[in-house]
C-alpha cells in the first residue's frame, strides 16, 4: 500500500491522514474512520446528530441534504449535497450544515423554518431536515426566486404527505419573513470569518488516509494523479461519488484504493476556446451549467433535468462518460456535439472521439491506470439545428427511457449536409444512429425526407425492453422525437422548451419564439 | 349531563405543534433511538418464490464474528393473519414468495449481521409458482396453500377453496331480470391496475428489549394494539407480556397497519437480552412492501333508455400476494366502493382474493377504493359515450341522494354527491380552466365522484386535569403524520374543555399507558379517538362543573367552560380560573380524570341476505369526494401534464382548514402519482422489480400541481362536532379522474393504471393491447364459489 507515495511530487507538503472540516461551528479532526465512511453514516451513528435522515441511501429522495460550503473563486461556495454517498473525505477543508445548525441559540427559527411552520409545510416530518437546508440554499442563492427556480431548487427533495403545495407556498415566502434582513447580515458577517477559518484549513497537502483495509488518496496535481493510477492500476478513480457511492451503500463493493480527483485543481477547470469548451473532468454538472447553456436552449433544458440540483452539485461530466451507462444525459449530446476524450495514463495522453469511447455494455476504451482527463465540446455552427431531448416517466430526477441528440446542417439550398443524430437508452451503449443520418445526407430537410428516415430508425436500433420503458415504445418514440425536432423548427419561430414554464407547471414540449434559431431562410 | 358544545369554538388553523422539532430535526423517529448499545439486526430472506425448505442450518452463520443470536421460525410456532391466520412470522417448510423471511440476525454491528447473513445454509427444492392470478386460478394450478382447510378464520362460513383465499358477495335484486329487460343498453368493461407501493420515508423497523420478562417494542407503526396482540401470538406468549410504545412515524399510508417485523427484533431482545434495532433498508421496504394490491375487474351495466342504471354486476379479482393480509379484510369495500355512488336497481359483486407467489400486499389509503373508482368511473364515461349522455348529467341523474338503497340495500342519508357536483361546476367557473395551455397537445377534462368508509371502530383515551390547567390526553393514537391525534383530538378536547388547543398534552401512544384502540388510518382517528375523548371530556366536565358550582354558588347547568375559565352563563369574565376548580377538586374529592369510550354506533344496516363475506355489510360513515382533473397528452411521447386539479369533498366540519387542504393536496398528488407514474413491476421470478426511489417514482414538486379545493361541510355525521375522516378519502379518485381526462383528450378506451408515456403512447398509437381478461367468466354465476 505505498507505492503512491513513492511520487516525488507528493513529497512536500506531507501528505495529511486526518479529515479536517467544520461542523456547524466546531472544527472537526477526523482519523481512523474508515475513508468510505458516508458523511451521514458518521453524523448519524459517530456524531449521533440524528436531524439528518437516511431515505434512500442513494441519492435519490433528499432526506439527507446537507450544505457543504467550501472556496471557490475567492468566495465561499455553499451547495445542498446529499450527505447518503457523499464520503467523509470529500468534505475535508469545507464548512458542513446540517438541519440542527440553523435556528439560533434562543430558539429563534430561520426564516426557512418560520415560512415551514407557517405553511404547514412539515407533516410526518422525515423528509423535512431535507427540504430545509434545500431551501436555504435557495434562500442564500436568490432573494425571491421564482416558480421555476422554486421547483428546480427543490427536484432532488421527495416528500409522500405534502403534496408540496405548502413547501413551495413556504419557497415564495422567504424573503418576506420577519427580520429577513438581519438574517441576511448575520450571514454575511458570519461568512466572513467562515472564509478566513476555511482558508486556514487549505495547508495545500495530499489527503492520505489508511483504516479498516481501505486507502484514500486526493492528490493535488494531475501529473501526481496521473502517476499515482499508472502505479495503481487497480485503483478506482472517485469524481463526484454520485455513482461509487452507491458500490458502498447498496452493493457492500470492497474499495481498498480509492484515488479522489475533487483536489486536483487543472481538472476543476473550464475553458472557453472559441470554436470548442474544453471541460475538466472534476467539473461537476452545477459548474458547467453556464457554459452549457451557451450551447443552445436545449442544451440548458437538459441540464436542468440532468438528476436533481444536490446531484449535480456533486456528479461529473467526466464520470457521467467513464462509467459508460447507456443510459446517461450526457453523452448523447455530447456525441452529437462530436465530443472528444481526452485520456491519460502516467505521462501519456490520447484523443478519442467519444463515441468510440463506448464498447459495449460496462465496457469502454480505457485501460487500467488511464484516466479521462477533460472532455473537448466543438461549439456547433450558428444556424445548426440542435436540439436534445429526454422522455422519462417523470419530469424530473429519472433516468431517460430515450434521450436523443440531433445537430443538423443544412446547405445553401435546404439540403442535409452534416446529420449527428445520438441516442440514449435505445442500446447497450449511447449510439449514433448512422442509418438514419445516412438517410437524410443530401436531403432536403421536408416532411417527405424526415419520414423516410423515421423509418431507419429500425435499422439503428433494436431497444431493450425494461421497466423503464418496452422496446415498442423506445422505437416509437425515437422516430416521433426525430419528427418533433424537424415539426418544431419548421416555422422558424419555434424550439422545445425543456425548462419550466415561468408559472412552473411543468410544461414539457411547448412552441416558444426563439428568434435566434430561425431556419426559415436555410 | 348533556352538554352543549359550540363547534365553531373547534375551528381554529393552528400551525402544528410538533412543526418545530420537525424543522430542527429535534424529533426522534423509531430510526434515530438505537444507540451504539443496540445490537443490529438483519433479515435473511428468500431469493426465490416457491420452493420447499429441505434443510436451513444456521450454524455457521451463529459461529460468525459479533453474532449474537440468530431466530427462526422454532423461536415462532404460530400463524398470523387478519381474517385468515395462514401466515408464519418466518418461512417454516415452504417459501411462497421471493422476500420471505427465512431467519433474522442480531450482531454487534450492521455489517457483521450482512457478513453472517451469507452464511446461513438454505437447502431447497424448487415447487412450482404462480405469479398471476389468471395463473392462480387455472384449473391445474399449484396451490401456494395445501393446508389452506384447516387454517383458522376470524369469520365462519366464507367460500374459500384452494388458491381463492377469500369471496366477498353482494346479491340484491334480480340482475338477470334487469339485464333480460328489452329497453336497456348493456355496456361491459374490463380493467386492470398494478400496485402502488406506500414508500414512506421511515421504513418499517422497530427497537425491541426484553425487560422484567416483558417485551418493549418502539416501532413505527400505525396499530400499537396489533403489534402487540400479533407479536403475542407468533410467539406463543400472553399479550399482557408485550408493551409497544409508538414515536412519531416518518410517514404511513396504511404500509404500517399491519405488524410486520417486530417480533422478530423481541425474539432476538429476550435471547441476547440486549436492546435490538431492526430496520429494513429501502430496498427491502420497495421489495417486500405491502402495496396496494393489483386487481383485475370486469364490470357491466344494464342502462334504461331514461339513463338509470337497471342492474349492474362485476367480478374484482384482488391479488393477495402469498398470504391473505388486508386484502381479506379490505374484500369488504368492492360492495361500498365499485357498489356505492351510484343508485343501482339491482346489483351483484364478487370479490375474489387470490394468493399468488408474489410478496404479500397490504392496506394503502382509500385501500380498494382508488382502483374501484377508476374501473366505476371509467365505466360511467363509458356508459355516457355509448347512450350519448352529458357524463354531468348522467352523473346528477344517478348518484345517490337522500334515501337511496346502496348496493347491500343500506339506506344513504342525505343529499351529499349531487350538490357536491353543483359545487364542482360552481368551483370551476370560479377558477377558470386551463385548456389554453395545453399548447397543441391532445386537452382532456374529467370530472369523477367516489365514495368511502370511515373505519370507525373501538377507541378508548383518558383525560387528567393538571393543576396548571392544562389536560393530558392519553391514547394509543400515533402521529403518522396527518396531525389528527396532535391537532385534531387536541382541539376536540379543548373545546369540550374551554381551553387552548396549546393547553392538551398529548401522550404518545403507549400500549401500557393508554386502552385498546384499532389503529391510526382509515379516517378515522378525529371521529372515534375524538369521540372517545368527548366521552372522557364529559366526564371530566361534569367533575369540573359540579365542584365549580359548589365554589360559585350556582348550579352547574348554569355554567359554561371558556378561556381557561369556569363561568356563569352569560356573564363572560364571571366564575373563576379552572385552576382555581381543579385544586379545589383535588382536595375534595381527588384529582380530576376522565376515560372514555366510542365504538362503531351500528345502526348502519343492509338489507338481511344482500351481502356474504364481508366484515361489515353496512357503511358507518358514508364520505364523498368529487374530484376533476384537466390534462395535456403529447401524443408523440405520450408525455401527460396535468394541468389543473380541482376537489370538492365532504369534510363534515372542518375543524382545522388549513390542515384539511393539507391532507387533500397531499392525497391528491399520491393518487396522481397513481394515475401516472407510481408503476410497481413484478419480474419473471415473481419478484417486484423497483427498488428504491430511482426505479419508483413518486411525484415531485415539479409533478404536483396546486389542487383548487372547496370544502363541503354539514352532511350527516356520527363524528364529534360533525367531523369526518379527511385524508383517507382524498387519495380516492385520483387514479380515475387521470384515465377519465386522459381518455378524453385521446379519444381512446383507458382500461389500465398507471398511465405511464409508453401506455398512453401505445393507446395513441394503436400498440396498447386491449384487456380481455379470459380468466373472468362473462356468467357471473360461474365467479362464485358454489
Amino acid at each position: 500500500m505505498t507505492d503512491g507515495r513513492r511520487d516525488s511530487k507528493q513529497t512536500f507538503p506531507r501528505p495529511r491522514a486526518a479529515i479536517r472540516f467544520i461542523l456547524g461551528d466546531e472544527l472537526v479532526e477526523v482519523e481512523g474512520v474508515p475513508p468510505t465512511t458516508t458523511l451521514l453514516e458518521w453524523l448519524r451513528l459517530y456524531r449521533r446528530r440524528t436531524g439528518t435522515k437516511e431515505g434512500c441511501a442513494e441519492g435519490d429522495c433528499g432526506a439527507c441534504t446537507v450544505i457543504v460550503g467550501r472556496i471557490a473563486d475567492g468566495g465561499l461556495r455553499y451547495e445542498a449535497l446529499n450527505a447518503c454517498i457523499r464520503f467523509l473525505p470529500m468534505v475535508d477543508g469545507c464548512h458542513v450544515l446540517t438541519v440542527e445548525d440553523l435556528a439560533l441559540c434562543d430558539g429563534t427559527l430561520h426564516p426557512v423554518q418560520e415560512a415551514l411552520v407557517a405553511t404547514h409545510g412539515s407533516q410526518c416530518g422525515y423528509c423535512t431536515p431535507g427540504f430545509v437546508m434545500s431551501l436555504w440554499a435557495l434562500w442564500r442563492s436568490a432573494q425571491t426566486p421564482d416558480r421555476a427556480a422554486i421547483l428546480d431548487g427543490l427536484a432532488g427533495n421527495l416528500c409522500r404527505c405534502t403534496g408540496y403545495g405548502p413547501i413551495v407556498e413556504a419557497a415564495g415566502r422567504l424573503h418576506g419573513q420577519t427580520q429577513a434582513d438581519a438574517w441576511r447580515e448575520r450571514q454575511a458577517s458570519a461568512e466572513v470569518i467562515m472564509l478566513a477559518r476555511l482558508a486556514a484549513l487549505n495547508d495545500g497537502s495530499t489527503l492520505d488516509l489508511v483504516a479498516a483495509g481501505q486507502r484514500f488518496v486526493a492528490p493535488r496535481d494531475q501529473d501526481a494523479l496521473a502517476d499515482l493510477l499508472a502505479a495503481n492500476p487497480e485503483a478506482v478513480v472517485l469524481a463526484g461519488g454520485t455513482d461509487i457511492g452507491l458500490w458502498v451503500t447498496k452493493q457492500d463493493r470492497p474499495l481498498p484504493l480509492l484515488v479522489w480527483l475533487g483536489r486536483v485543481d487543472e481538472l476543476r477547470q473550464i475553458e472557453d476556446r472559441g470554436q470548442d469548451i474544453v471541460i475538466g473532468a472534476g467539473v461537476t454538472y452545477e459548474q458547467a451549467a453556464a457554459a452549457m447553456a451557451g450551447l443552445g436552449p436545449d442544451a440548458a433544458g437538459l441540464w436542468r433535468r440532468i438528476a436533481s440540483p444536490p446531484i449535480r452539485n456533486a456528479g461529473t461530466i467526466g464520470g457521467n462518460i467513464s462509467n459508460g451507462s447507456p443510459i446517461g444525459d450526457t453523452p448523447p449530446f455530447l456525441i452529437a456535439l462530436g465530443a472528444s476524450l481526452e485520456l491519460r495514463h502516467g505521462q501519456e495522453r490520447r484523443s478519442l472521439p467519444l463515441e468510440d469511447f463506448f464498447l459495449a455494455y460496462g465496457r469502454q476504451d480505457r485501460r487500467p491506470g488511464e484516466f479521462v482527463a477533460r472532455v473537448i465540446i466543438p461549439r456547433p455552427r450558428p444556424d445548426a439545428i440542435f436540439k436534445v431531448m429526454k422522455v422519462s416517466k417523470r419530469f424530473d430526477q429519472d433516468i431517460s427511457a430515450v434521450c436523443a441528440a440531433f445537430l443538423i446542417e443544412l446547405d445553401g439550398s435546404g439540403k442535409v449536409e452534416r446529420a449527428r443524430i445520438a441516442m440514449g437508452g435505445m442500446a447497450a451503449i449511447p449510439k449514433r444512429a448512422r442509418a438514419v443520418e445516412t438517410a437524410l445526407l443530401g436531403q432536403p430537410w421536408t416532411e417527405a425526407s424526415i419520414e423516410a428516415a423515421a423509418q431507419a430508425m429500425a435499422l439503428d436500433f433494436k431497444p431493450l425492453s425494461d421497466m423503464r420503458a418496452g422496446a415498442v415504445y423506445r422505437l416509437a418514440v425515437a422516430g416521433n422525437l426525430l419528427r418533433k425536432c424537424y415539426q418544431e423548427g419548421l416555422s422558424g419561430r419555434l424550439r422545445l422548451d425543456l425548462q419550466p414554464a415561468a408559472d412552473g407547471h411543468g410544461l414539457r414540449t411547448v412552441p416558444v419564439p426563439v428568434p435566434s434559431l430561425d431556419m426559415s431562410d436555410a | 349531563m348533556s352538554v352543549k358544545i359550540d363547534p365553531e369554538t373547534a375551528v381554529m388553523d393552528l400551525p402544528r405543534r410538533d412543526a418545530r422539532d420537525k424543522l430542527t430535526g429535534r424529533t426522534r423517529y423509531m430510526v434515530d433511538m438505537a444507540g451504539s448499545d443496540a445490537l443490529r439486526a438483519v433479515i435473511v430472506r428468500a431469493k426465490v418464490a416457491s420452493a420447499k425448505i429441505v434443510r436451513l442450518d444456521v450454524s455457521a452463520a451463529a459461529r460468525m464474528r459479533g453474532v449474537r443470536a440468530i431466530a427462526t421460525a422454532a423461536d415462532a410456532p404460530e400463524l398470523h393473519g387478519i381474517g385468515i391466520q395462514d401466515q408464519p412470522l418466518f418461512a417454516r417448510d415452504r417459501i411462497r414468495y421471493p422476500g420471505e423471511p427465512i431467519c433474522a440476525i442480531a450482531a454487534d454491528t450492521l455489517e457483521q449481521a450482512r457478513a453472517a447473513a451469507d452464511a446461513v445454509l438454505l437447502e431447497l427444492e424448487d415447487l412450482p409458482a404462480c405469479f398471476s392470478m389468471a395463473d392462480a386460478l387455472a384449473p391445474d394450478a399449484p396451490i401456494l396453500h395445501p393446508d389452506w382447510k384447516n387454517y383458522e378464520c376470524i369469520v365462519d362460513g366464507v367460500a374459500r377453496a384452494g388458491n381463492i383465499a377469500w369471496e366477498a358477495k353482494v346479491l340484491r335484486g334480480d340482475v338477470d331480470a334487469a339485464f333480460a329487460r328489452p329497453d336497456v343498453t348493456i355496456v361491459e368493461s374490463c380493467f386492470r391496475v398494478g400496485r402502488q407501493s406506500h414508500m414512506p420515508f421511515e421504513p418499517r423497523g422497530a427497537l425491541a428489549s426484553y425487560e422484567d420478562g416483558r417485551y418493549h417494542i418502539i416501532t413505527s407503526t400505525q396499530v400499537p394494539w396489533t403489534v402487540r396482540a400479533v407479536t403475542a401470538k407468533v410467539l406463543g406468549v400472553h399479550s399482557s407480556l408485550v408493551r409497544v410504545t409508538v414515536p412519531p412515524v416518518g410517514g404511513a399510508f396504511g404500509l404500517k397497519f399491519d405488524c410486520s417485523i417486530e417480533p422478530m427484533a423481541a425474539i432476538l431482545s429476550r435471547k441476547t437480552g440486549r436492546s435490538v434495532s431492526l430496520v429494513n433498508s429501502r430496498e427491502e421496504e420497495t421489495t417486500t412492501c405491502l402495496c396496494r394490491e393489483n386487481a383485475d375487474i370486469w364490470i357491466r351495466s344494464a342502462i334504461t333508455p331514461e339513463g338509470t342504471i337497471a342492474g349492474r354486476e362485476g367480478v374484482v379479482l384482488m391479488d393477495a400476494g402469498a398470504y391473505g393480509g388486508e386484502q381479506v379484510f379490505l374484500s369488504t369495500m368492492t360492495a361500498h366502493t365499485l357498489g356505492a355512488s351510484y343508485r343501482l336497481g339491482a346489483a351483484r359483486f364478487s370479490t375474489r382474493v387470490i394468493y399468488t407467489n408474489t410478496p404479500p400486499n397490504g392496506a394503502f389509503r382509500s385501500c380498494n377504493g382508488a382502483y374501484n373508482a377508476f374501473a366505476l368511473e371509467r365505466h360511467t364515461d363509458e356508459i355516457c359515450q355509448k347512450i350519448g349522455m352529458d357524463p354531468m348529467a348522467f352523473r346528477k341523474k344517478n348518484v345517490l341522494r337522500d334515501q337511496d338503497l346502496g348496493s347491500t340495500g343500506q339506506v344513504f342519508e342525505g343529499d351529499v354527491l349531487g350538490p357536491m357536483l353543483e359545487r364542482m361546476e360552481a368551483l370551476r367557473a370560479s377558477t377558470g380552466t386551463q385548456e389554453h395551455r395545453a399548447a397543441g397537445r391532445l386537452y382532456g377534462r374529467a370530472t369523477t365522484v367516489g365514495t368511502w368508509n370511515i373505519f370507525v371502530g373501538p377507541s378508548t383515551a383518558t383525560v387528567n386535569l393538571n393543576a396548571d390547567g392544562s389536560a393530558t390526553l392519553i391514547t394509543a393514537s400515533v402521529e403518522i403524520g396527518s396531525g389528527s391525534i396532535t391537532q385534531g383530538v387536541p382541539q376536540i378536547v379543548a373545546a369540550n374543555l374551554g381551553i387552548h388547543p396549546s393547553k392538551v398534552i398529548v401522550k404518545g401512544a403507549d400500549t401500557d399507558a393508554a386502552g385498546y384502540d384499532m389503529g391510526t388510518g382509515g379516517g378515522r382517528t378525529v371521529v372515534s379517538m375524538g369521540s372517545a375523548a368527548t366521552a372522557a371530556c364529559a366526564v371530566v366536565r361534569k367533575r369540573l362543573l359540579e365542584t365549580a358550582s359548589e365554589l360559585l354558588q350556582t348550579k352547574p347547568e348554569n355554567l359554561v367552560l371558556r378561556d381557561g375559565r369556569v363561568e356563569i352563563e352569560g356573564r363572560p369574565g364571571s366564575g373563576t380560573a379552572i385552576e382555581t376548580v381543579i385544586a379545589r377538586a383535588e382536595q375534595t374529592q381527588g384529582p380530576i380524570s376522565g376515560s372514555g369510550s366510542f365504538t362503531a354506533p351500528g345502526t348502519a344496516k343492509a338489507m338481511p341476505g344482500c351481502a356474504a363475506g364481508h366484515f361489515f355489510d353496512a357503511m358507518d360513515l358514508p364520505v364523498f369526494v368529487v374530484h376533476e382533473g384537466e390534462v395535456a397528452v403529447d401524443p408523440e411521447t405520450g408525455e401527460v401534464e396535468v394541468l389543473a386539479y380541482r376537489v370538492v369533498q365532504d369534510v363534515g366540519r372542518a375543524i382545522n382548514p388549513r390542515a384539511v387542504r393539507g391532507q387533500i393536496q397531499g392525497a391528491v398528488i399520491q393518487g396522481i402519482g397513481y394515475g401516472l407514474h407510481e408503476q410497481i413491476t413484478i419480474g419473471p421470478s415473481g419478484a417486484i422489480e423497483q427498488t428504491g426511489f430511482e426505479t419508483y417514482h413518486i411525484p415531485l414538486a415539479q409533478d404536483a400541481v396546486k389542487v383548487d379545493i372547496d370544502l363541503f361541510e354539514g352532511a350527516p355525521s356520527c363524528g364529534p362536532l360533525g367531523t369526518k375522516g379527511v385524508a383517507e378519502v382524498a387519495i380516492m379518485n385520483g387514479g380515475a379522474t387521470m384515465a377519465c381526462a386522459i381518455a378524453n383528450a385521446t379519444g381512446k378506451k383507458v382500461q389500465q393504471l398507471p398511465l405511464v408515456a409508453s401506455r398512453v403512447l401505445g393507446l395513441v398509437e394503436g400498440f396498447e393491447e386491449m384487456l380481455e381478461h379470459p380468466h373472468i367468466s362473462r356468467k357471473w354465476s360461474d365467479n362464485i364459489l358454489k
